[in-house]
Protein backbone atom coordinates (compact mmCIF):
# COMPACT_ATOMS: atom_id res chain seq x y z
CA UNK A 1 0.00 0.00 0.00
CA UNK A 2 1.07 3.63 -0.83
CA UNK A 3 2.15 5.76 1.95
CA UNK A 4 1.09 8.46 2.90
CA UNK A 5 2.84 11.65 2.31
CA UNK A 6 1.46 14.62 4.22
CA UNK A 7 2.92 17.87 2.55
CA UNK A 8 1.80 16.53 -0.53
CA UNK A 9 -1.53 15.06 0.17
CA UNK A 10 -2.69 18.85 1.46
CA UNK A 11 -1.16 20.73 -1.48
CA UNK A 12 -2.92 18.32 -3.85
CA UNK A 13 -6.04 17.62 -1.50
CA UNK A 14 -6.00 22.05 -1.17
CA UNK A 15 -5.83 22.12 -5.26
CA UNK A 16 -8.43 19.51 -5.84
CA UNK A 17 -11.12 21.57 -3.43
CA UNK A 18 -9.61 24.97 -4.99
CA UNK A 19 -10.14 23.27 -9.18
CA UNK A 20 -14.21 23.48 -8.17
CA UNK A 21 -15.33 24.68 -11.50
CA UNK A 22 -18.05 27.66 -11.87
CA UNK A 23 -21.35 27.67 -12.61
CA UNK A 24 -22.07 26.16 -16.26
CA UNK A 25 -22.78 29.09 -18.56
CA UNK A 26 -26.49 28.52 -19.71
CA UNK A 27 -28.18 30.48 -22.72
CA UNK A 28 -31.26 29.81 -21.51
CA UNK A 29 -30.82 30.81 -17.78
CA UNK A 30 -29.06 34.06 -18.53
CA UNK A 31 -32.36 34.92 -21.18
CA UNK A 32 -34.59 33.72 -18.58
CA UNK A 33 -32.88 36.02 -16.15
CA UNK A 34 -33.29 38.86 -18.60
CA UNK A 35 -36.80 38.62 -19.60
CA UNK A 36 -37.70 38.15 -16.05
CA UNK A 37 -35.64 41.26 -15.24
CA UNK A 38 -37.40 43.14 -17.06
CA UNK A 39 -40.78 42.82 -15.88
CA UNK A 40 -39.36 42.82 -12.42
CA UNK A 41 -37.81 45.89 -13.01
CA UNK A 42 -41.22 47.15 -14.58
CA UNK A 43 -43.21 46.38 -11.53
CA UNK A 44 -40.70 47.55 -8.58
CA UNK A 45 -40.23 51.36 -10.94
CA UNK A 46 -44.30 50.94 -11.22
CA UNK A 47 -44.62 51.66 -7.34
CA UNK A 48 -42.87 54.55 -7.80
CA UNK A 49 -43.51 56.30 -11.10
CA UNK A 50 -45.68 55.51 -14.43
CA UNK A 51 -46.17 57.79 -17.02
CA UNK A 52 -49.37 59.02 -16.36
CA UNK A 53 -51.74 58.26 -13.62
CA UNK A 54 -53.09 54.52 -14.59
CA UNK A 55 -56.60 55.39 -13.45
CA UNK A 56 -56.80 58.70 -14.90
CA UNK A 57 -59.54 58.94 -17.13
CA UNK A 58 -59.43 61.16 -20.67
CA UNK A 59 -62.75 60.23 -22.51
CA UNK A 60 -61.75 62.27 -25.50
CA UNK A 61 -58.14 60.38 -26.25
CA UNK A 62 -60.18 56.77 -25.75
CA UNK A 63 -58.69 53.83 -28.11
CA UNK A 64 -55.94 55.83 -29.15
CA UNK A 65 -53.17 53.37 -31.14
CA UNK A 66 -49.41 53.52 -29.75
CA UNK A 67 -47.70 56.71 -30.30
CA UNK A 68 -45.32 58.83 -29.02
CA UNK A 69 -47.09 60.04 -26.13
CA UNK A 70 -48.85 57.08 -25.30
CA UNK A 71 -46.16 54.03 -25.82
CA UNK A 72 -48.60 51.45 -25.46
CA UNK A 73 -51.78 53.26 -26.77
CA UNK A 74 -54.91 53.64 -24.21
CA UNK A 75 -57.83 51.95 -23.57
CA UNK A 76 -61.47 52.41 -24.32
CA UNK A 77 -61.20 55.06 -20.91
CA UNK A 78 -58.87 56.95 -22.53
CA UNK A 79 -56.28 55.67 -19.68
CA UNK A 80 -52.58 55.20 -20.89
CA UNK A 81 -52.33 51.54 -21.48
CA UNK A 82 -48.51 51.16 -20.79
CA UNK A 83 -48.83 52.45 -16.89
CA UNK A 84 -51.85 50.33 -16.71
CA UNK A 85 -49.62 47.19 -17.51
CA UNK A 86 -46.94 48.78 -15.28
CA UNK A 87 -49.81 48.64 -12.24
CA UNK A 88 -51.22 45.45 -13.64
CA UNK A 89 -47.54 43.65 -12.88
CA UNK A 90 -47.89 44.07 -8.72
CA UNK A 91 -50.85 42.17 -8.45
CA UNK A 92 -50.44 39.75 -11.00
CA UNK A 93 -46.66 39.00 -9.62
CA UNK A 94 -47.88 39.03 -6.41
CA UNK A 95 -50.47 36.29 -6.55
CA UNK A 96 -48.10 34.23 -8.41
CA UNK A 97 -45.46 34.57 -6.12
CA UNK A 98 -47.70 34.34 -2.97
CA UNK A 99 -49.73 31.20 -4.60
CA UNK A 100 -46.35 29.66 -6.37
CA UNK A 101 -44.88 29.93 -2.54
CA UNK A 102 -47.87 28.34 -0.21
CA UNK A 103 -47.57 25.54 -2.84
CA UNK A 104 -44.22 24.68 -2.96
CA UNK A 105 -44.14 24.92 0.68
CA UNK A 106 -46.75 22.66 1.89
CA UNK A 107 -46.80 20.69 -1.07
CA UNK A 108 -42.87 19.68 -1.10
CA UNK A 109 -43.48 19.01 2.69
CA UNK A 110 -46.26 16.50 2.11
CA UNK A 111 -44.81 14.96 -0.44
CA UNK A 112 -41.54 14.12 2.02
CA UNK A 113 -43.69 13.26 4.57
CA UNK A 114 -45.49 10.96 2.43
CA UNK A 115 -42.71 10.01 0.82
CA UNK A 116 -41.11 8.85 4.34
CA UNK A 117 -44.29 7.45 5.67
CA UNK A 118 -44.58 4.18 4.48
CA UNK A 119 -46.43 2.26 1.24
CA UNK A 120 -49.90 2.67 3.31
CA UNK A 121 -50.10 6.17 4.26
CA UNK A 122 -48.13 6.43 0.82
CA UNK A 123 -51.29 5.00 -0.67
CA UNK A 124 -53.50 7.20 1.01
CA UNK A 125 -51.97 10.21 0.75
CA UNK A 126 -51.60 9.63 -2.98
CA UNK A 127 -55.48 9.17 -3.27
CA UNK A 128 -56.25 12.52 -1.47
CA UNK A 129 -53.98 14.15 -3.69
CA UNK A 130 -55.42 12.72 -6.58
CA UNK A 131 -58.88 14.16 -5.61
CA UNK A 132 -56.84 17.59 -4.89
CA UNK A 133 -55.53 17.23 -8.81
CA UNK A 134 -58.98 16.45 -9.88
CA UNK A 135 -60.86 19.39 -9.10
CA UNK A 136 -60.07 22.81 -11.39
CA UNK A 137 -58.48 25.49 -10.36
CA UNK A 138 -60.98 27.67 -11.66
CA UNK A 139 -63.98 25.94 -10.41
CA UNK A 140 -62.62 26.45 -6.90
CA UNK A 141 -62.12 30.02 -7.25
CA UNK A 142 -65.40 30.48 -8.27
CA UNK A 143 -66.72 28.49 -5.54
CA UNK A 144 -64.47 30.81 -3.27
CA UNK A 145 -65.44 33.62 -4.89
CA UNK A 146 -69.04 33.44 -3.88
CA UNK A 147 -68.03 32.71 -0.59
CA UNK A 148 -65.06 34.48 -0.06
CA UNK A 149 -66.40 36.97 -2.34
CA UNK A 150 -64.01 38.10 -5.77
CA UNK A 151 -60.71 39.32 -5.25
CA UNK A 152 -56.88 38.78 -4.44
CA UNK A 153 -57.61 36.59 -1.55
CA UNK A 154 -59.61 34.19 -3.50
CA UNK A 155 -57.54 34.19 -6.25
CA UNK A 156 -54.16 32.98 -4.20
CA UNK A 157 -56.37 30.44 -2.24
CA UNK A 158 -57.94 29.03 -4.84
CA UNK A 159 -54.33 28.57 -7.18
CA UNK A 160 -52.86 27.41 -3.74
CA UNK A 161 -55.31 24.95 -3.10
CA UNK A 162 -54.90 23.25 -6.76
CA UNK A 163 -50.92 23.54 -6.64
CA UNK A 164 -50.29 21.91 -3.26
CA UNK A 165 -51.57 18.41 -4.23
CA UNK A 166 -50.04 18.66 -7.71
CA UNK A 167 -46.54 19.57 -6.35
CA UNK A 168 -47.19 17.11 -3.63
CA UNK A 169 -47.55 14.35 -6.44
CA UNK A 170 -44.68 15.36 -8.41
CA UNK A 171 -42.37 15.28 -5.32
CA UNK A 172 -43.64 11.92 -3.40
CA UNK A 173 -42.05 9.58 -6.44
CA UNK A 174 -38.67 11.25 -6.43
CA UNK A 175 -38.17 11.43 -3.08
CA UNK A 176 -39.02 7.71 -2.21
CA UNK A 177 -36.50 6.40 -4.78
CA UNK A 178 -33.88 8.84 -3.88
CA UNK A 179 -34.76 7.24 -0.31
CA UNK A 180 -34.36 4.09 -1.58
CA UNK A 181 -30.84 4.42 -2.98
CA UNK A 182 -27.82 3.56 -0.76
CA UNK A 183 -26.27 6.40 0.00
CA UNK A 184 -29.16 6.65 2.48
CA UNK A 185 -28.53 3.98 4.12
CA UNK A 186 -25.18 4.79 4.04
CA UNK A 187 -26.19 8.31 5.61
CA UNK A 188 -27.41 5.91 8.23
CA UNK A 189 -24.94 4.25 8.81
CA UNK A 190 -22.79 7.46 9.40
CA UNK A 191 -25.20 7.98 11.95
CA UNK A 192 -26.85 10.99 10.10
CA UNK A 193 -30.53 11.71 11.12
CA UNK A 194 -34.08 11.18 9.40
CA UNK A 195 -33.94 14.97 8.87
CA UNK A 196 -30.10 15.49 7.89
CA UNK A 197 -31.11 13.03 5.17
CA UNK A 198 -33.97 14.32 4.29
CA UNK A 199 -32.56 17.99 4.04
CA UNK A 200 -28.95 17.29 3.16
CA UNK A 201 -29.17 14.18 0.65
CA UNK A 202 -33.31 13.94 -0.70
CA UNK A 203 -34.22 18.14 -0.95
CA UNK A 204 -30.85 18.94 -3.29
CA UNK A 205 -31.57 15.82 -5.20
CA UNK A 206 -35.28 16.36 -6.13
CA UNK A 207 -33.76 20.04 -6.19
CA UNK A 208 -33.89 20.49 -10.03
CA UNK A 209 -37.51 18.58 -10.40
CA UNK A 210 -38.86 21.27 -7.60
CA UNK A 211 -37.10 24.12 -9.51
CA UNK A 212 -38.52 23.01 -13.05
CA UNK A 213 -41.93 22.94 -10.89
CA UNK A 214 -41.88 26.08 -9.31
CA UNK A 215 -41.20 28.20 -12.43
CA UNK A 216 -43.88 25.77 -14.39
CA UNK A 217 -46.25 26.59 -11.03
CA UNK A 218 -45.38 30.46 -11.45
CA UNK A 219 -46.09 30.83 -14.91
CA UNK A 220 -49.04 29.01 -14.56
CA UNK A 221 -50.16 30.61 -11.88
CA UNK A 222 -50.27 33.75 -13.91
CA UNK A 223 -52.21 32.26 -16.66
CA UNK A 224 -55.25 31.17 -13.58
CA UNK A 225 -54.39 34.72 -12.04
CA UNK A 226 -55.21 36.30 -16.08
CA UNK A 227 -58.08 33.59 -16.34
CA UNK A 228 -59.85 34.32 -12.75
CA UNK A 229 -59.19 38.02 -13.85
CA UNK A 230 -60.99 37.62 -17.35
CA UNK A 231 -64.16 36.21 -15.57
CA UNK A 232 -64.45 38.85 -13.33
CA UNK A 233 -63.40 36.63 -9.82
CA UNK A 234 -59.86 38.35 -9.70
CA UNK A 235 -58.78 41.87 -9.27
CA UNK A 236 -61.52 44.02 -8.76
CA UNK A 237 -61.54 47.45 -9.87
CA UNK A 238 -59.70 49.94 -8.83
CA UNK A 239 -57.28 47.49 -8.81
CA UNK A 240 -55.80 45.98 -12.03
CA UNK A 241 -53.90 43.11 -13.47
CA UNK A 242 -52.82 41.79 -17.05
CA UNK A 243 -55.69 39.58 -17.20
CA UNK A 244 -58.32 42.36 -16.10
CA UNK A 245 -56.53 44.66 -18.32
CA UNK A 246 -57.34 41.67 -21.53
CA UNK A 247 -61.30 41.07 -20.37
CA UNK A 248 -61.48 44.54 -20.54
CA UNK A 249 -59.72 44.58 -23.86
CA UNK A 250 -62.42 41.31 -25.36
CA UNK A 251 -64.91 43.36 -27.03
CA UNK A 252 -62.36 45.92 -28.95
CA UNK A 253 -60.10 42.86 -30.19
CA UNK A 254 -60.88 43.83 -33.72
CA UNK A 255 -61.12 47.87 -33.36
CA UNK A 256 -57.90 48.21 -30.96
CA UNK A 257 -56.23 45.00 -31.30
CA UNK A 258 -52.97 46.29 -29.41
CA UNK A 259 -55.49 46.28 -26.29
CA UNK A 260 -55.05 42.92 -25.49
CA UNK A 261 -52.60 41.85 -28.06
CA UNK A 262 -49.65 44.24 -25.32
CA UNK A 263 -50.85 43.30 -21.91
CA UNK A 264 -50.77 39.44 -23.42
CA UNK A 265 -47.15 39.64 -24.86
CA UNK A 266 -45.97 40.44 -20.77
CA UNK A 267 -47.90 37.52 -20.05
CA UNK A 268 -45.94 35.54 -22.17
CA UNK A 269 -42.45 37.29 -21.95
CA UNK A 270 -42.73 36.66 -18.03
CA UNK A 271 -44.20 33.41 -18.40
CA UNK A 272 -41.34 32.31 -21.09
CA UNK A 273 -38.69 33.62 -18.49
CA UNK A 274 -39.78 32.01 -15.76
CA UNK A 275 -39.62 28.84 -17.94
CA UNK A 276 -36.08 29.58 -19.24
CA UNK A 277 -35.10 30.19 -15.35
CA UNK A 278 -36.62 26.68 -14.39
CA UNK A 279 -34.78 24.91 -17.40
CA UNK A 280 -31.42 26.90 -16.78
CA UNK A 281 -31.28 25.84 -13.12
CA UNK A 282 -32.01 22.09 -13.24
CA UNK A 283 -29.15 21.67 -15.72
CA UNK A 284 -27.07 24.22 -13.78
CA UNK A 285 -27.48 22.39 -10.17
CA UNK A 286 -27.10 18.78 -11.62
CA UNK A 287 -23.57 18.15 -11.51
CA UNK A 288 -24.13 15.39 -13.96
CA UNK A 289 -24.88 17.36 -16.15
CA UNK A 290 -23.04 20.91 -15.97
CA UNK A 291 -19.70 19.39 -15.05
CA UNK A 292 -17.78 17.15 -17.57
CA UNK A 293 -14.54 14.65 -17.71
CA UNK A 294 -15.30 10.96 -16.43
CA UNK A 295 -11.93 9.40 -15.09
CA UNK B 1 -16.16 -14.52 23.87
CA UNK B 2 -18.06 -14.30 20.72
CA UNK B 3 -18.35 -9.99 19.56
CA UNK B 4 -21.47 -10.21 17.73
CA UNK B 5 -24.53 -13.03 18.16
CA UNK B 6 -27.84 -13.10 16.76
CA UNK B 7 -29.96 -15.79 18.82
CA UNK B 8 -33.54 -16.95 16.95
CA UNK B 9 -33.57 -13.62 14.46
CA UNK B 10 -37.08 -13.56 12.74
CA UNK B 11 -37.88 -10.64 10.13
CA UNK B 12 -39.88 -9.85 7.84
CA UNK B 13 -39.80 -6.54 5.54
CA UNK B 14 -43.32 -4.10 5.68
CA UNK B 15 -46.19 -6.01 4.13
CA UNK B 16 -44.93 -8.92 3.49
CA UNK B 17 -46.68 -12.15 4.36
CA UNK B 18 -43.38 -14.64 4.86
CA UNK B 19 -40.16 -14.06 6.97
CA UNK B 20 -37.13 -12.92 5.12
CA UNK B 21 -34.98 -14.28 8.35
CA UNK B 22 -36.11 -16.83 9.79
CA UNK B 23 -35.32 -18.71 12.85
CA UNK B 24 -31.45 -17.23 12.60
CA UNK B 25 -29.18 -18.01 15.68
CA UNK B 26 -24.96 -17.56 14.28
CA UNK B 27 -21.92 -16.01 16.46
CA UNK B 28 -18.93 -14.18 15.35
CA UNK B 29 -15.44 -14.50 17.30
CA UNK B 30 -13.75 -11.40 17.41
CA UNK B 31 -10.92 -10.01 14.72
CA UNK B 32 -12.49 -12.63 12.33
CA UNK B 33 -13.29 -13.41 9.17
CA UNK B 34 -17.10 -14.09 8.36
CA UNK B 35 -18.35 -15.06 5.11
CA UNK B 36 -21.97 -15.52 4.58
CA UNK B 37 -23.05 -17.24 1.48
CA UNK B 38 -26.38 -17.97 -0.53
CA UNK B 39 -28.23 -17.13 -3.59
CA UNK B 40 -30.17 -14.40 -4.19
CA UNK B 41 -32.86 -13.65 -1.56
CA UNK B 42 -31.51 -15.78 0.52
CA UNK B 43 -31.62 -13.11 3.07
CA UNK B 44 -27.92 -12.32 3.52
CA UNK B 45 -28.16 -8.61 2.86
CA UNK B 46 -31.04 -8.37 5.37
CA UNK B 47 -28.65 -10.41 7.91
CA UNK B 48 -26.10 -8.21 8.70
CA UNK B 49 -28.35 -4.67 8.42
CA UNK B 50 -29.85 -6.86 11.31
CA UNK B 51 -26.44 -7.30 12.48
CA UNK B 52 -25.36 -3.64 12.11
CA UNK B 53 -28.62 -2.33 13.46
CA UNK B 54 -30.07 -0.96 10.44
CA UNK B 55 -32.71 -3.52 10.64
CA UNK B 56 -34.76 -4.19 13.84
CA UNK B 57 -36.06 -7.97 13.65
CA UNK B 58 -39.50 -8.36 14.77
CA UNK B 59 -38.49 -11.43 17.16
CA UNK B 60 -35.19 -12.48 18.72
CA UNK B 61 -32.06 -10.76 19.94
CA UNK B 62 -28.53 -9.80 18.99
CA UNK B 63 -25.90 -8.62 21.23
CA UNK B 64 -23.10 -6.83 20.31
CA UNK B 65 -19.62 -6.79 22.61
CA UNK B 66 -21.98 -8.05 24.99
CA UNK B 67 -24.65 -5.25 24.74
CA UNK B 68 -28.03 -5.80 23.54
CA UNK B 69 -28.04 -4.04 19.88
CA UNK B 70 -31.75 -2.64 20.13
CA UNK B 71 -30.75 -0.77 23.99
CA UNK B 72 -27.61 0.74 22.82
CA UNK B 73 -28.81 2.10 19.44
CA UNK B 74 -31.00 3.61 21.80
CA UNK B 75 -28.84 4.78 24.63
CA UNK B 76 -25.76 5.53 22.58
CA UNK B 77 -26.72 5.61 18.74
CA UNK B 78 -23.29 7.07 17.61
CA UNK B 79 -21.27 4.70 19.71
CA UNK B 80 -23.39 1.42 17.82
CA UNK B 81 -22.16 3.22 14.63
CA UNK B 82 -18.34 3.71 15.27
CA UNK B 83 -18.44 0.06 16.13
CA UNK B 84 -19.65 -1.17 12.70
CA UNK B 85 -19.21 0.23 9.51
CA UNK B 86 -21.27 -1.18 6.41
CA UNK B 87 -20.24 -1.06 3.02
CA UNK B 88 -22.15 -1.38 -0.11
CA UNK B 89 -22.71 -3.12 -3.17
CA UNK B 90 -23.06 -0.78 -5.52
CA UNK B 91 -20.48 2.28 -4.77
CA UNK B 92 -22.21 4.43 -7.68
CA UNK B 93 -25.22 4.16 -5.43
CA UNK B 94 -23.43 4.63 -2.40
CA UNK B 95 -22.67 8.37 -2.33
CA UNK B 96 -24.77 10.92 -2.95
CA UNK B 97 -24.33 12.27 -6.05
CA UNK B 98 -24.59 15.79 -5.36
CA UNK B 99 -22.00 15.41 -2.96
CA UNK B 100 -18.08 15.98 -3.82
CA UNK B 101 -15.70 13.08 -2.71
CA UNK B 102 -13.87 15.20 -0.33
CA UNK B 103 -17.61 15.76 1.85
CA UNK B 104 -18.60 12.66 1.19
CA UNK B 105 -15.64 10.51 2.73
CA UNK B 106 -15.85 13.22 5.78
CA UNK B 107 -19.55 12.57 6.29
CA UNK B 108 -18.91 9.64 9.17
CA UNK B 109 -16.49 11.91 10.94
CA UNK B 110 -18.79 14.86 10.71
CA UNK B 111 -21.60 12.71 12.04
CA UNK B 112 -20.19 10.64 14.58
CA UNK B 113 -17.00 12.69 15.55
CA UNK B 114 -18.40 15.89 15.34
CA UNK B 115 -15.57 17.86 13.66
CA UNK B 116 -14.72 18.35 10.68
CA UNK B 117 -11.62 16.88 9.08
CA UNK B 118 -9.05 18.77 7.18
CA UNK B 119 -7.20 18.40 3.95
CA UNK B 120 -4.41 16.02 5.28
CA UNK B 121 -6.42 13.41 6.98
CA UNK B 122 -9.09 13.15 4.08
CA UNK B 123 -5.74 13.37 1.43
CA UNK B 124 -4.08 10.16 3.94
CA UNK B 125 -6.92 8.42 3.99
CA UNK B 126 -7.45 8.24 -0.11
CA UNK B 127 -3.86 7.99 -0.08
CA UNK B 128 -3.77 5.14 1.98
CA UNK B 129 -6.72 3.47 -0.32
CA UNK B 130 -4.70 3.93 -3.48
CA UNK B 131 -5.71 6.98 -4.26
CA UNK B 132 -4.77 10.57 -5.34
CA UNK B 133 -5.82 13.26 -3.18
CA UNK B 134 -6.33 15.98 -6.35
CA UNK B 135 -9.51 13.44 -6.82
CA UNK B 136 -11.09 14.72 -3.30
CA UNK B 137 -12.94 17.77 -5.33
CA UNK B 138 -14.63 15.11 -7.68
CA UNK B 139 -18.03 13.94 -7.99
CA UNK B 140 -18.98 10.44 -7.65
CA UNK B 141 -19.67 10.25 -11.10
CA UNK B 142 -16.27 11.40 -12.17
CA UNK B 143 -15.16 8.41 -10.72
CA UNK B 144 -14.62 4.41 -11.93
CA UNK B 145 -16.41 2.24 -10.28
CA UNK B 146 -13.33 0.48 -8.32
CA UNK B 147 -12.34 4.23 -7.18
CA UNK B 148 -15.03 4.52 -5.68
CA UNK B 149 -15.14 1.67 -4.06
CA UNK B 150 -11.96 2.36 -2.55
CA UNK B 151 -13.65 5.70 -1.30
CA UNK B 152 -15.83 3.55 0.21
CA UNK B 153 -13.57 1.80 2.10
CA UNK B 154 -11.70 4.81 3.38
CA UNK B 155 -15.19 6.44 4.03
CA UNK B 156 -15.83 3.32 6.33
CA UNK B 157 -12.85 3.58 7.99
CA UNK B 158 -12.50 6.68 8.76
CA UNK B 159 -14.02 6.55 12.30
CA UNK B 160 -11.98 3.24 12.88
CA UNK B 161 -14.87 0.39 13.45
CA UNK B 162 -14.23 -2.99 14.92
CA UNK B 163 -16.39 -4.83 12.53
CA UNK B 164 -16.89 -4.27 9.07
CA UNK B 165 -20.00 -5.16 7.16
CA UNK B 166 -19.12 -5.59 3.55
CA UNK B 167 -22.41 -6.63 1.48
CA UNK B 168 -21.05 -8.06 -1.61
CA UNK B 169 -18.18 -5.20 -2.15
CA UNK B 170 -17.35 -6.28 -5.65
CA UNK B 171 -20.12 -8.05 -7.39
CA UNK B 172 -20.96 -4.73 -9.27
CA UNK B 173 -17.01 -3.92 -10.69
CA UNK B 174 -15.17 -5.45 -13.65
CA UNK B 175 -13.31 -9.27 -12.70
CA UNK B 176 -9.63 -6.78 -13.49
CA UNK B 177 -10.80 -4.70 -10.50
CA UNK B 178 -12.43 -6.83 -7.90
CA UNK B 179 -9.17 -8.30 -6.97
CA UNK B 180 -8.09 -5.12 -6.20
CA UNK B 181 -10.42 -4.27 -4.10
CA UNK B 182 -10.69 -7.75 -2.00
CA UNK B 183 -6.82 -6.89 -1.57
CA UNK B 184 -6.94 -3.85 -0.06
CA UNK B 185 -9.79 -5.01 2.01
CA UNK B 186 -7.75 -7.89 3.27
CA UNK B 187 -4.56 -5.54 3.31
CA UNK B 188 -7.23 -3.32 5.78
CA UNK B 189 -8.54 -5.62 7.85
CA UNK B 190 -5.04 -6.84 8.36
CA UNK B 191 -3.09 -3.41 9.73
CA UNK B 192 -6.77 -2.45 11.32
CA UNK B 193 -7.27 -5.51 12.99
CA UNK B 194 -10.69 -6.07 11.71
CA UNK B 195 -14.01 -8.49 12.42
CA UNK B 196 -14.88 -8.46 8.94
CA UNK B 197 -18.65 -9.94 8.18
CA UNK B 198 -18.99 -10.60 4.06
CA UNK B 199 -22.22 -11.60 2.22
CA UNK B 200 -20.82 -12.74 -1.24
CA UNK B 201 -22.31 -15.18 -3.57
CA UNK B 202 -18.99 -15.85 -4.91
CA UNK B 203 -17.50 -18.92 -2.58
CA UNK B 204 -13.90 -18.42 -4.36
CA UNK B 205 -14.25 -14.99 -2.72
CA UNK B 206 -15.00 -16.17 0.86
CA UNK B 207 -12.54 -19.07 0.25
CA UNK B 208 -10.16 -16.81 -0.39
CA UNK B 209 -10.92 -13.78 2.44
CA UNK B 210 -12.92 -16.00 5.34
CA UNK B 211 -11.69 -18.24 7.91
CA UNK B 212 -15.64 -19.10 8.63
CA UNK B 213 -18.47 -19.68 6.49
CA UNK B 214 -22.02 -19.41 7.22
CA UNK B 215 -24.06 -20.86 4.24
CA UNK B 216 -28.01 -19.32 3.92
CA UNK B 217 -31.10 -20.33 2.31
CA UNK B 218 -34.84 -18.79 2.49
CA UNK B 219 -33.89 -16.86 5.36
CA UNK B 220 -32.43 -19.78 7.19
CA UNK B 221 -28.64 -20.44 8.14
CA UNK B 222 -28.48 -24.16 6.59
CA UNK B 223 -24.79 -24.93 7.27
CA UNK B 224 -21.97 -22.97 9.54
CA UNK B 225 -18.35 -23.68 9.92
CA UNK B 226 -14.74 -23.09 9.09
CA UNK B 227 -13.66 -22.56 5.19
CA UNK B 228 -11.95 -25.42 5.36
CA UNK B 229 -14.61 -27.81 6.03
CA UNK B 230 -17.46 -26.19 4.10
CA UNK B 231 -15.52 -26.40 0.75
CA UNK B 232 -13.88 -30.03 0.96
CA UNK B 233 -16.30 -31.31 3.30
CA UNK B 234 -20.16 -29.54 2.75
CA UNK B 235 -22.74 -31.70 4.69
CA UNK B 236 -26.06 -30.21 3.39
CA UNK B 237 -27.60 -30.80 -0.11
CA UNK B 238 -27.37 -27.09 -0.63
CA UNK B 239 -24.03 -26.39 0.74
CA UNK B 240 -22.64 -29.30 -1.58
CA UNK B 241 -25.09 -27.92 -4.88
CA UNK B 242 -23.08 -24.64 -4.69
CA UNK B 243 -19.62 -25.68 -4.40
CA UNK B 244 -20.36 -28.16 -7.02
CA UNK B 245 -21.98 -25.38 -9.32
CA UNK B 246 -18.21 -23.07 -8.50
CA UNK B 247 -16.66 -26.14 -9.00
CA UNK B 248 -18.04 -26.31 -12.46
CA UNK B 249 -18.09 -22.74 -13.17
CA UNK B 250 -13.84 -22.49 -12.28
CA UNK B 251 -13.76 -25.90 -14.67
CA UNK B 252 -15.50 -24.24 -17.46
CA UNK B 253 -13.44 -20.52 -17.22
CA UNK B 254 -10.11 -22.85 -16.91
CA UNK B 255 -11.14 -24.79 -19.84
Amino acid sequence: MSESNPTVNAKQTRTALANRSGATKSPQLILGIILTGFVVAITIISFFWTPYDPVGIDVESRLTPPNLSHWFGTDRLGRDLFSQIMVGSQNTLYVALVSTGVGLLLGTSLGLAAAGSGQRWGAVFTRISDIGIALPSILIALVLATTLGPGRLSVIVAISFWFVPVTARVVVGPARQILALDFVEAAMTHGRSRLYIVFRQVVPNIGPIVIVQTSMMFAAAILIEASLSFLGVGAQPPTTSWGKIMMDSQPLVQQAPYYSLLPGAFIVITVLGFNLIGDGLAVLLDPQQSKKGVV
Amino acid sequence: MALITASNLNFRYPLSTSWTINDVSLSIEAGTSVGIVGESGSGKSTIIRLLSGLLTAQEGEVTIDGRNLNEWSKESPRELRRFGQLVFQSPRRSFDPRMRLARALSEPIRALEKRIPNADELGSWMTRVGLSPSLLGRYPHQLSGGQLQRVSLARAMSIGPKVLYADEPTSSLDVSVQAQVLNLLMELRTDLGLTLVLVTHDLAVVGRMCERIIVMREGRVVEEGTTGDILINPKHEYTVGLVEAAKAVSLKLTK
